[in-house]
Formats: C-alpha cells, sequence, structure tokens
C-alpha cells in the first residue's frame, strides 16, 4: 500500500471483517481514509444508485466509478488504484444472472480504461456443479485470473483423485479427450481448475461425476483435519 | 533450408522446426520403439541429435536399442552427430539456475549443429524421473522452452511416464506442447 490507493466496496458485514483484519496487522483505517488511500464504499448502498430495472446502467455506473477512482488517486499522489469488490456478488447470490454479468462487463470495461486492478470475490463453491453451467465460465470471461481455492495443493489433489476415480478402466477415454485440452482457454489459475473448466466442456457427464467426487475427498480431507485440530 | 522435417514418428509425418511436442509413454517397453526412428529420421536428414534419457531408461540401454536399428551409430556418435547421455546432469541446474541458463545452453547446441553444415537440432528428452517436488520448476521450464524453441531450428520430444503423472499433470503436459503422441 505504499503508493497504491485503495477502493473497498463490501457489505457492511464483510467491512467489519475486513477493517478488524486491516487494523490487527497495523493499519490506521481513519489515517488512511484521511490521507486518501483508502475508500470504501457500502456495497448494498452503492448498487441501487446505478441499478436500472434490475440492470445496471451503464452511463451512471461509469460516472460513479470513474469519480470513486478519481478521487482515490488523490490528484496524482497515488497512481496506482487497486479496487476490490462485491457488488456482483450481491446480484448473483439475489439470483440475478444477467444483471451480474453486465456489471462484471462493465467493470472490465473501467479497469481496462482506467488502469486500475480490480479484484472480485463471488461466493461460489469450486465443486458445486451448478457454477459450472455458466457462471463460472461467465466469471472466466471478464477476468485475467481465477483463484479457486485456498489451498491450491489439496485443490488439485482431490481433483485428481476423483479424475482417476472416474475415468478407472477407462483411462483411453481421457487420454483421447486430451486432444482438445491444448484449444481450451481461459484466464490464468491452477491446472486443476482448468482441468475442472475443460472436463465440462469436453465430458459433461463425466465432470459432473469427478466434481461430485472431488468434494467428497475435500468434505474427507477437511473432516480428518478437524479430527486432529 | 526446409521449413519442415520428417518426425519419425508413424501418424505424425512431417513436424515445422520449432516444434516442441510430448509423448505419453509407460516407462520402459515403448520409448525405443518410437525414438529411434525418430533419430534415424533425424541423422538421415542431415540433423544434429542429442537424447537425454533417464534412469528408468539409461543412455547405455538407449543406445544398445539405436544401435540395433542404426548398425553405424558408433561412428555417428564419435563424429559427435548424435549424443545419448543421462538427463539429471543436463538438467541439474534446472532447479537451481534461471530457465534462461539451460535454454542458451540449447540454443548454443542449435548454432552448433548448423555451423557443422547440419539441417538443424533434433531432441529427444525422458522427462520420466521428474521428481514430484520438482514438477513445477519443471512445467515452468518448459513453457520457457515452449516459447524460446519456437523460431528455432530445433525439434524437441519430451516423453512422460503415464504411470506416473497424475491426471492434471497429463493436462499441463498437454497444455505445454504444440501436440501429443501417445506411445
Amino acid at each position: 500500500m505504499k503508493r497504491e490507493s485503495l477502493i473497498i466496496v463490501a457489505t457492511e458485514s464483510h467491512w467489519d471483517i475486513i477493517s478488524s483484519r486491516l487494523t490487527h496487522k497495523g493499519f490506521d483505517i481513519e489515517e488512511l481514509r484521511r490521507h486518501g488511500q483508502l475508500t470504501v464504499l457500502d456495497a448494498d448502498a452503492t448498487l441501487p444508485k446505478f441499478m436500472d430495472n434490475d440492470m445496471p446502467d451503464a452511463r451512471t455506473f461509469k460516472g460513479i466509478a470513474g469519480a470513486t477512482i478519481e478521487k482515490a488517486r488523490a490528484a496524482g499522489r497515488y497512481p496506482r488504484v487497486r479496487w476490490w469488490g462485491e457488488m456482483v456478488n450481491i446480484l448473483y447470490v439475489d439470483g440475478n444472472s444477467p444483471g451480474s454479468i453486465r456489471l462484471e462487463e462493465l467493470f472490465d470495461q473501467v479497469a481496462h480504461e482506467e488502469s486500475i486492478a480490480i479484484f472480485c470475490s463471488f461466493l461460489m463453491d469450486k465443486f458445486d456443479r451448478q457454477i459450472y453451467d455458466g457462471p463460472l465460465q461467465n466469471v472466466c470471461r471478464t477476468h485475467a485470473h481465477l483463484i479457486p481455492a485456498e489451498n491450491y495443493e489439496r485443490h488439485r489433489e482431490c481433483v485428481d483423485r476423483a479424475v482417476a476415480e472416474v475415468f478407472s478402466g477407462i483411462e483411453d477415454e481421457f487420454l483421447d479427450c486430451l486432444a482438445s485440452a491444448k484449444k481450451w482457454s481461459g484466464p490464468e489459475m491452477p491446472t486443476a481448475q482448468a482441468l475442472l473448466l475443460w472436463l465440462k466442456e469436453s465430458t459433461p457427464y463425466l465432470a459432473d461425476r469427478v466434481l461430485e467426487l472431488a468434494d467428497h475427498y475435500e468434505q474427507e480431507y477437511k473432516a480428518t483435519t478437524d479430527t486432529w485440530s | 533450408m526446409s521449413y519442415i522435417t520428417e518426425c519419425g514418428i508413424p501418424d505424425i509425418g512431417k513436424a515445422p522446426w520449432g516444434s516442441h511436442f510430448c509423448q505419453l509413454c509407460t516407462p520402459r517397453q515403448n520409448l525405443p520403439e518410437s525414438l529411434a526412428p525418430y533419430f534415424v529420421a533425424g541423422l538421415r536428414n542431415r540433423e544434429r541429435c542429442i537424447w537425454l534419457t533417464s534412469n528408468l531408461y539409461e543412455a547405455k540401454n538407449a543406445e544398445a536399442d539405436l544401435r540395433r536399428v542404426l548398425p553405424e551409430l558408433d561412428s555417428m556418435m564419435e563424429a559427435e552427430r548424435i549424443q545419448i547421455r543421462n538427463c539429471d546432469e543436463w538438467y541439474a541446474g534446472v532447479l537451481r539456475s534461471p530457465h534462461e541458463q539451460v535454454l542458451d545452453r540449447w540454443v548454443k547446441e542449435e548454432q552448433k549443429a548448423l555451423n557443422e553444415g547440419n539441417e538443424g537440432l533434433r531432441i529427444a528428452v525422458n522427462m520420466t524421473a521428474v521428481a514430484r517436488p520438482d514438477w513445477d520448476a519443471f512445467m515452468a521450464y518448459e513453457k520457457a522452452a515452449h516459447s524460446a524453441f519456437m523460431a528455432r531450428r530445433i525439434v524437441a520430444l519430451c516423453s512422460y511416464s503415464l504411470a506416473k503423472c497424475r491426471a492434471t499433470d497429463i493436462f499441463e503436459v498437454v497444455r505445454t506442447h504444440h501436440f501429443t503422441v501417445r506411445a
């Protein structure tokens, strides 16, 4: 945070957690806000300002985003700005997928136009089959990087175990499918996540089974670690 | 100089210079069968060849297998048309030094090949001995090699053992090479 300004658009409950973590790490929230290095907006209160009939109004949204970014730059004191927000997630969780996708697209445009880094968080279970029916692909379409799990190694292990079990006895089928793996493209993400998305495209039925098993292995792992901790 | 070269591998035919492809195989049984014709094709096309083997299929075994289909192997080795070595020593530096240093070594070998009047450099590397903790470093190296070889008169074939690779490993390997051959 030396030469960067931070914009946080969070729900009230999340901001409470974030601010206490920042304080715990030694940051003086009020001082950061006073210096203009930290801008905090309430996600629930900001959304209605640019939503029009369940869809974001591009002009109003870009106006609000632009003004917030300009203020965050503090007349050039902070040339770099990073934005973390969860307004898209609020729409997604509320079941407003079209609005969520549109807002994501607008954020993507703002990131390019304003040259800022935008970090979005979504309430999605990486092994939930439903998110592979479009929502996760939409997220991938408008982001450069995807962080699907806290523990990449564990994630990979669960996926590997699940694939090995589902394709046991039909390994050739997996290898045959791989011809299309070369062409699959998406944002930067861990290999295990890329494999899941590619599998969903190439063998949807088996992908569902892989997701189910991977989830099972993760629960199994969590149960083991909970027992020992 | 042609922009393509005969691969020597059944069903592949010719491949452009700069091709960096992988072979998914079982540890021992299929390697000589597919790699011997790969090198025979290269030597017949006046290419300089380097075969890096692993401890699962050592250089002396590779030499013996290749000699069976290429009786003139000894004289070719003497003339440095082909080198067969264990990959451990070659790649020892990959994990400790920047990728550029290892890639630079390949480029120097390519330059040597061309300066000696060869068509290019043909490489085969047996990756079956890559240890699990080294995997990520090797994949990063593979990505760098993929880009570095693209504009050069180098063809490179990397062999991976299906028995040692997990699903995500195979997915990664396939995506870091131009095409995949199944042995």
